[in-house]
């Protein structure tokens, strides 16, 4: 389920939002929107990453991401990352 | 028979060759045991998301064929090692039903660290791959059919697992 949320910026990522937030005639929150998705899916990557690897349990990265395993599952799949 | 992780399960119970899922043809081959927390993480969360693996993996529970257990603790000193790695409920419900089972019971799982620590409690564990070419070296599957079934589960693995097993099962390695 979506959720709204009111965050401050630190200067030099607010610097960011706002020049392509004109470059691309976007809104803040649209930019903002786009930087959260991107560190989403940096985040996930480098989890599947560490699973891969043998450090983290499949399980583990479900918790982490506050996923159910059957969640992660389909979300890997999604993103065509193997079990 | 084997203990098996989620995973493993989700994926048997998702794909299919010549019309059956890969479950029935594991199923031909050996029993199956999961605990109840794989059972939840597989078929009770599934079930309200609309997975229809979830429906496969409960048919076959209901009919007695995939069986259900309740895993127990191991004792204290080994249940804080598996603290120490960090495992979860549904890894350690794992390795508990494992290590209550005979030495020659082995757990099928994908995940890279759960099966080095079951390997480390000197229980036996093996890949789905692996799981395929045991079987078919046993006569449960003929070579064609167990090719098939790694080409069928090989989108779901990382490289190389499943072409290590395609290239023994064809003889070439």
């Amino acid at each position: 389920m979506p959720v709204a949320v009111r965050t401050v910026l630190d200067d030099r990522v607010a610097r960011y939002v706002r020049r392509v937030k004109e470059e691309q005639h976007a809104t803040e929150a649209a930019v903002v929107q786009d930087l959260v998705q991107t560190g989403y899916e940096r985040m996930l990557r480098d989890l599947h990453a560490r699973y891969h690897n043998g450090e983290l349990t499949f399980r583990m990265v479900a918790s982490k991401l506050g996923l159910s395993v059957r969640e992660l599952y389909e979300l890997f799949e999604q993103k065509g990352l193997p079990v | 028979m084997h203990v098996w992780d989620a995973t493993s399960l989700i994926t048997c119970a998702k794909f299919q060759v010549d019309g059956r899922l890969l479950l029935d043809y594991a199923l031909d081959a050996d029993t199956i045991t999961i605990p109840m927390e794989v059972k939840e993480e597989t078929v009770d969360s599934g079930l309200p998301r609309g997975f229809p693996d979830a429906v496969e993996i409960r048919r076959r529970v209901e009919s007695g064929r995939i069986a259900v257990r309740a895993a127990e603790r191991l004792s204290d000193p080994l249940e804080e090692v598996l603290e120490l790695y960090g495992l979860q409920e549904g890894d350690k419900a794992v390795l508990r039903m494992a290590l209550h089972e005979p030495d020659d019971v082995a757990v099928v799982t994908d995940d890279r660290l759960l099966y080095i620590v079951i390997q480390r409690c000197e229980r036996g564990a093996m890949f789905l791959p692996d799981f395929v070419e045991k079987h078919a070296a046993r006569g449960a599957f003929d070579a064609p059919t167990a090719l098939k079934l790694l080409m069928a589960m090989r989108s779901r693995l990382p490289a190389g697992f499943v072409e290590h097993s395609a290239r023994r099962l064809e003889g070439v390695i």
